[in-house]
């Protein structure tokens, strides 16, 4: 007896049928990872039983997958994908300590760190105005990552996206505790060239995750590229 | 007790084992050959199987290559060196775990 094969109309059932489930499984490359599996079940279930429906055998295949359906399949996949931009942020936080870029944010540290000194000597923010550079740096690093997920980069592959930034922003989460508490301490406990530094360390500090962030945006330009050519040829 | 939860146990075992047999295997062909090779006795569920698969990649022990078979994107996993190693590591881990069962399962007490 020949083997099943579900036709290319079949296939977009299927297709319809998954995303049908839950939003979370529209995303493109949950859905591919879902597609062939649901489909090998489908097609074995309509070998067994030639007479059934296509609605039939994908019920019987989607409750062969379990009570939570293609739930897991979804977590696996935005687990493996979160652990490859990991490692990817790991390889290129690397490759920027071993680079020319370590020395320019070093060097723009430094400036942040002389300006704030000047403008603490000269006054030039009032009597706590050093602390408004801290603040200004600790919202950026707050703010980065809910503005740029909210901007919506990368409509159609969101999942790349959010994973890189994800691990991005996870790395900022000393940083945040650090220029809070030093925010929130009294400034006359704290010598100026305490706060310059904090404040040049942060500056070399961002600057580093943002290079690294933009990299791994471009990575996640490439995911999206690729998931989208394989959507497409899935038709 | 089923004998599905004494195998997810060795799941990992199980799966470099199915690879290093079989070369490159995809998702489904994994669950299908636990299936037939245990003879309908053994299931291992996509819930089980897809992050015990994730995982093994993640430890560096998988490859993967993807193919266009019958209209439809495949996700092939083969054993690289390093999993090749690892799987006869744990297929000896498992013989001498399942040869210390049957003489645990055997045991009398002298005086008992």
């Amino acid at each position: 007896m020949d083997k099943r094969i579900l036709t290319a109309d079949e296939l977009a059932a299927l297709r319809q049928f998954i995303i049908s489930r839950s939003a979370r499984f529209a995303e493109p490359a949950i859905l591919l990872e879902i597609m062939d599996h649901f489909a090998c079940k489908t097609e074995e279930i309509l070998q067994a039983e030639p007479g059934l429906s296509l609605d039939m055998a994908m019920k019987k295949a989607h409750h062969a997958f379990g009570v939570k359906g293609f739930a897991p399949l979804a977590e696996a996949c935005e687990k493996a994908i979160f652990s490859r931009y990991r490692h990817w942020y790991r390889q290129e936080l690397r490759n920027v300590w071993c680079s020319l870029h370590v020395l320019g944010f070093g060097l723009l540290g430094l400036l942040a760190a002389q300006l704030c000194l000047l403008a603490e000597k000269l006054a030039w923010l009032g009597e706590h105005g050093i602390y408004l550079i801290l603040f200004v740096e600790f919202v950026y690093a707050i703010c980065l990552y809910p503005i740029l997920v909210k901007a919506g980069y990368g409509k159609k592959h969101r999942i790349f996206y959010n994973k890189a930034l994800s691990i991005s922003n996870g790395r900022l989460s000393w940083l945040r505790i650090g220029s809070m508490l030093i925010i929130i301490t009294d400034s006359d406990r704290l010598a100026p060239w305490m706060v310059a530094a904090t404040v040049g360390l942060l500056t070399f500090s961002l600057g580093l995750n943002l290079r690294i962030l933009f990299q791994l945006l471009r990575k996640a330009d490439r995911d999206a590229d690729t998931t989208e050519a394989q959507l497409a040829s899935l038709g | 007790m089923e004998p599905d939860k004494i195998i997810k146990g060795s799941l990992s075992a199980v799966i470099l084992q199915l690879l290093n047999n079989n070369g490159r295997m995809y998702g489904y062909e994994i669950t299908r050959a636990v299936r037939e090779g245990s003879k309908g006795k053994t299931r291992i569920t996509e819930a089980a199987l897809y992050p015990a698969l994730h995982k093994l990649e993640e430890a560096g022990l998988l490859e993967t290559e993807t193919e266009w078979v019958d209209g439809r994107l495949r996700k092939y996993y083969k054993l690289n060196r390093k999993g090749r190693k690892e799987s006869l590591l744990q297929l000896d881990a498992l013989q001498e775990a399942i040869s210390s069962l049957q003489k645990i399962l055997k045991y009398r007490l002298k005086n008992g």
